[in-house]
């Protein structure tokens, strides 16, 4: 859960860029948004209050109960070694959330600089950066990952880098092009007149304006590593089992679909739920923040 | 349009009346609430004959001219009631398939932004013949090459290497040239002008001015210059529909609007009023104040709060359209002070 | 033209080489040592001499900048190498398993491509009814669910339900075409709807974009007829956003492949680079991302052809 409160701490100061009312109050008029900010509290409260609300052991076996239906001692049923499938999905949010959170804090961490540091040098700086990131992105987003954990191991740490470093190039590429608009404005010229160090001029006068598209494209993200983790659990390079992952449950489900077709639905539907809120949260946040971005992210 | 009002009854229109517009409505349903863009508009236009319709943005001149040719977004715009009677029938009861064959073939209309108004994507010489194959069902050669003669006829220069050319090659005077090309290519018997010469530089402006004037008196069609300047219509127009807020607030010869206007908001448009910035171009920064909220009108004159002639009686009342003159009408309580003070 | 041309293919070739250089050197940190690959799971018999001299053979023991311009000289010529798993030559190898990749990348492209622009302009055209609220929320449903899930799901419903569609097995289109077909439905669904989605989005927010815009409004003054309205002057308009989308469309396919290939036991390139990324092989796993990096590189090169043949203002910029 360490995890966690460092993704919220981190998210903080950018948040509070805004004028917190306008923001929030045009948020919530999204009725979508609204649903999306619903599911994502919930999910964050079953992550937070796992150990509490789990009903089982998510790792304890029961080979008096191996891939059972859904009953009311076992409300979504058991796994092939007898675990409660509800314990389960309730731990594996824990992990989803907090490799999606990871991912895009680490996406940004990397990317935001990069697209910073083209945009401000521009030149053959530019063009190498540029070329780094042409090149990452030419390399399909799941054998980058998995030859990156082939490398690391699989850790909430290790896919969340993997993911991050992939989604980064997105990031950089948006970055890049609001902040050679702000080279462009007034007041960054004024301010590079007067002197200002060229780190300033970046992170104090380029980078905050030109974070908007950053912050949605991020909330977007959050889905695509949720979803990336699952995709790299079916492939059994995730988060090494047998901690529970919505992904490598669903790698499961499809080892036993004919015998326990009831097993694919609780994470396939978890997973659903939550990409779908970041996105609506995501075009939620698009909208308020600047209306001229639709359709662009 | 309802079916109920489908029995056309007798049309009297006189014989050389081209378009003949009755108590025009059109509204606008906005989250604001409905907005009356055009509240029971009448004129007409004879053939040969050159309208200018003249009101700042806003004031619901090219709703009228988009009523006309049943171009209004719907939603959220709404042609609620009226008659436009053109060639012996109502255009608001025709079916859409008969209304197509209406527009371009026999009213044409050329719009304010030469830089959008374009297909970037089409070539000149496609999106001229395209009217022509359409209308006179021409062959693509034939329409192609009846295209370049257009192109020609229009004061295009190299009209065969500019056939090829696409929009964003061309200048906007160019381009206006080539929506006139295309408005004109079916010789209609009407073109409406909107805005045509705003957007372009002053002495672009005139050129296109004159070669609308030019293709329509060759051809005598009739035509509508919808603009908010009255200075620059005033020589060439015939007559001139004064709008605001959506009505008709004055109508005559261009002399007698000119000359003897009745309604202090034409006064305005012409910049002659002696305590306002004078401007000999009558500029839209020359009337003091705001355009009215259109979702919110006030219950008398809807100039009222601009104006300063207005009186107690305006605040209540909203004048109707009353004869200044011979063929000179204007909807103001104190038209006889506004043409004595000239 | 010519110029831009010949700059993007300049940029496409260091883009290339800073893929290859990439991924030579990650491999090298790979825990697993190729020499298990190399001489099977029992190398406890061997000697480190033996060891040595595997590695010697295959150049393994050079220095690694040595060992990244000896592969690079080789592959341009068409020389790939030999698997560390079977000994094969990568490209016979690839020659036969690329095939199948390709069936399944286009059919989930075409699939994409058909069903996300023709329900986005729909959905477009008749905005606010009951088939825009469909068209959009099913998008939205389907731009979150995971390939594989979709997959099962398509897999429980068509195979194990209805026992319409065979669930494993595949062959080529040209070879047997009635069971390629059949096996390669699923497979193509749920590595398509994906992409339809996305590309129903695209098209419907650029098509309402375009039917806003002036020029459509002339089109209507002219009389043009609606459908050719929609159909020639706003759907050209529509397309470039489109086909960018297309474009970037082109990597997620092949990374969903892999996850479709290994589902469905699709003898692909995907499903084979899972099991050379497990084994250390390094030939193969050479050949294979390169094919996907070539892949997308020509993928943005056919996009920004394809810009300047819809849009003219590119072409003559």
């Amino acid at each position: 859960m360490t995890e966690l409160s460092t993704a919220e701490e981190a998210m903080t100061p950018r948040a509070s860029r805004f004028n917190m009312p306008e923001w929030l109050i045009g948020l919530l008029r999204h009725k979508l948004s609204v649903f999306g900010l619903v599911i994502i509290f919930l999910s964050v409260f079953v992550a937070l209050s796992a150990s509490v609300i789990s009903p089982y052991d998510p790792l304890q076996q029961d080979y008096d109960n191996l891939l059972n239906p859904p009953s009311f001692g076992h409300p979504l049923g058991t796994d092939y070694v007898g675990r409660d499938v509800t314990s389960r999905l309730i731990y594996g949010t824990q992990i989803s959330l907090t490799v999606g959170l990871l991912s895009v804090i680490i996406a940004a961490l990397i990317g935001v600089p990069l697209g910073v540091l083209a945009a401000f040098y521009g030149g053959w700086i530019d063009a190498a950066i540029m070329r780094f990131i042409d090149a990452k992105m030419a390399i399909p987003g799941l054998m980058l990952s998995m030859l990156l954990l082939l490398t690391l191991g699989g850790s909430i740490m290790t896919v969340s880098f993997a993911l991050g470093f992939g989604l980064s190039s997105a990031q950089s590429r948006l970055i890049r092009s609001q902040a050679l608009s702000v080279k462009e404005r007034e007041y960054f010229q004024a301010a590079r007149a007067m002197g200002v160090s060229n780190f300033k001029l970046m992170f104090i006068h380029m980078l905050p304006n030109s974070i908007q598209p950053v912050i949605v494209q991020a909330s977007l993200g959050v889905g695509f590593a949720i979803l990336g983790e699952a995709g790299l659990s079916f492939l059994g390079l995730g988060v090494t089992p047998p901690t529970p992952t919505w992904g490598n449950m669903l790698s499961l489900a499809f080892d036993n679909l004919r015998s326990a077709p009831h097993l694919m639905y609780p994470p396939g539907i978890a997973i659903v739920l939550v990409v779908i809120s970041f996105s609506f949260v995501g075009d939620g946040l698009r909208d308020v923040l600047d209306p001229r971005l639709r359709g662009k992210i | 349009m309802t079916q109920t009002t489908h029995q056309q009854e007798k049309l009297d229109v006189a014989s050389d009346t081209v378009l003949d517009v009755r108590n025009l409505s059109t509204q606008f349903r906005t989250q604001a609430g409905v907005i009356k863009a055009v509240d029971n508009v009448s004129f007409n236009v004879k053939e040969g004959e050159v309208l200018a319709i003249v009101g700042e943005s806003g004031c619901g001149k090219s709703v009228s001219a988009l009523s006309v040719m049943r171009l209004v977004p719907t939603p959220p715009g709404e042609i609620t009631d009226g008659q436009v009677l053109f060639g012996g029938q109502d255009l608001l009861q025709l079916r859409n398939e008969e209304m197509r064959e209406v527009r371009g073939g026999q009213i044409g209309m050329i719009f304010q932004e030469p830089m959008t108004s374009l297909n970037p994507v089409m070539t000149i010489g496609a999106q001229i013949a395209e009217s022509l194959m359409i209308h006179k069902g021409m062959s693509k050669e034939a329409a192609l090459d009846r295209a370049e003669e257009l192109l020609i006829s229009v004061g295009v220069s190299d009209a065969r290497l500019k056939m090829d050319d696409y929009p964003h090659q061309m200048s906007g005077g160019q381009r206006q040239r080539v929506m006139i090309a295309i408005a004109m290519s079916c010789e209609p018997k009407l073109l409406i002008a909107d805005e045509a010469t705003t957007a372009l530089d002053v002495t672009v402006q005139a050129q296109i001015l004159e070669l609308l004037i030019n293709v329509t008196q060759e051809s005598r069609t009739a035509l509508i210059i919808i603009t908010h300047n009255l200075g620059i219509v005033a020589r060439y127009a015939n007559r001139v529909n004064v709008m605001y807020a959506g009505k008709l607030r004055e109508s005559g010869s261009a002399i007698d609007v000119y000359k003897k206007s009745a309604h202090p908001y034409t006064v305005g448009l012409l910049g002659s009023v002696p305590n306002l910035m004078a401007s000999t171009e009558g500029k839209l920064d020359s009337i003091e104040g705001e355009i009215p909220d259109l979702s919110n009108l006030p219950s008398g004159c809807a100039f009222e709060p601009r104006c300063t002639f207005a009186q107690d009686r305006c605040r209540t009342e909203d004048p109707s359209l009353q004869a200044v003159g011979a063929e000179h009408i204007a909807a103001c309580w104190e038209a006889e002070k506004v043409q004595g003070s000239k | 033209m010519t110029r831009f041309l010949l700059n993007r293919l300049g940029q496409a070739i260091i883009v290339f080489l800073m893929v290859s250089a990439m991924v030579f050197g990650a491999l090298r940190i790979l825990p697993e040592d190729p020499i298990y690959s190399i001489v099977g799971e029992d190398s406890e018999g061997y000697t480190p001499e033996q060891v040595a001299k595997i590695k010697a053979d295959y150049g393994l023991d050079k220095p690694l900048p040595v060992q990244y311009f000896d592969w690079l000289s080789a592959f341009v010529v068409g020389d790939w190498g030999n698997s560390f798993q079977n000994g094969l030559p990568v490209t016979r190898m690839i020659n036969r398993k690329l095939p199948f990749t390709i069936q399944l990348a286009l059919g989930a492209l075409v699939i994409g491509v058909v069903f996300g622009i023709s329900t986005g302009v729909v959905a477009a055209l008749k905005r606010n009814t009951k088939w825009d609220a469909i068209a959009t929320s099913s998008a939205m449903v389907a731009l979150a669910l995971p390939e594989f899930w979709l997959a099962l799901v398509l897999i429980l419903v068509f195979s194990v339900y209805l026992d319409l569609l065979p669930v494993f097995g595949s062959a080529l289109i040209w070879q047997d075409p009635l069971f390629a077909i059949q096996s390669s439905i699923l497979p193509w669904l749920a590595l398509g709807i994906g992409g339809a989605a996305t590309l129903m989005r695209q098209s419907r927010s650029s098509m309402l974009e375009t039917m806003g815009e002036d020029f459509i409004r002339t089109a209507r003054s002219k009389g043009v007829p609606e459908r050719v309205v929609i159909i020639k002057h706003a759907l050209r308009n529509s397309l470039l956003p489109v086909v960018t989308i297309l474009g970037l469309r082109i990597g997620r396919i092949i990374g969903g492949a892999i996850i479709i290939e290994v589902m469905f036991a699709i003898p692909g390139i995907g499903q084979m680079s899972v099991t050379a990324l497990t084994k250390a092989d390094y030939p193969v796993i050479m050949a294979v991302t390169m094919i996907s990096a070539m892949a997308i590189i020509v993928a943005n090169l056919v996009t920004d052809l394809a810009y300047s043949y819809i849009d003219p203002r590119i072409r003559y910029a």
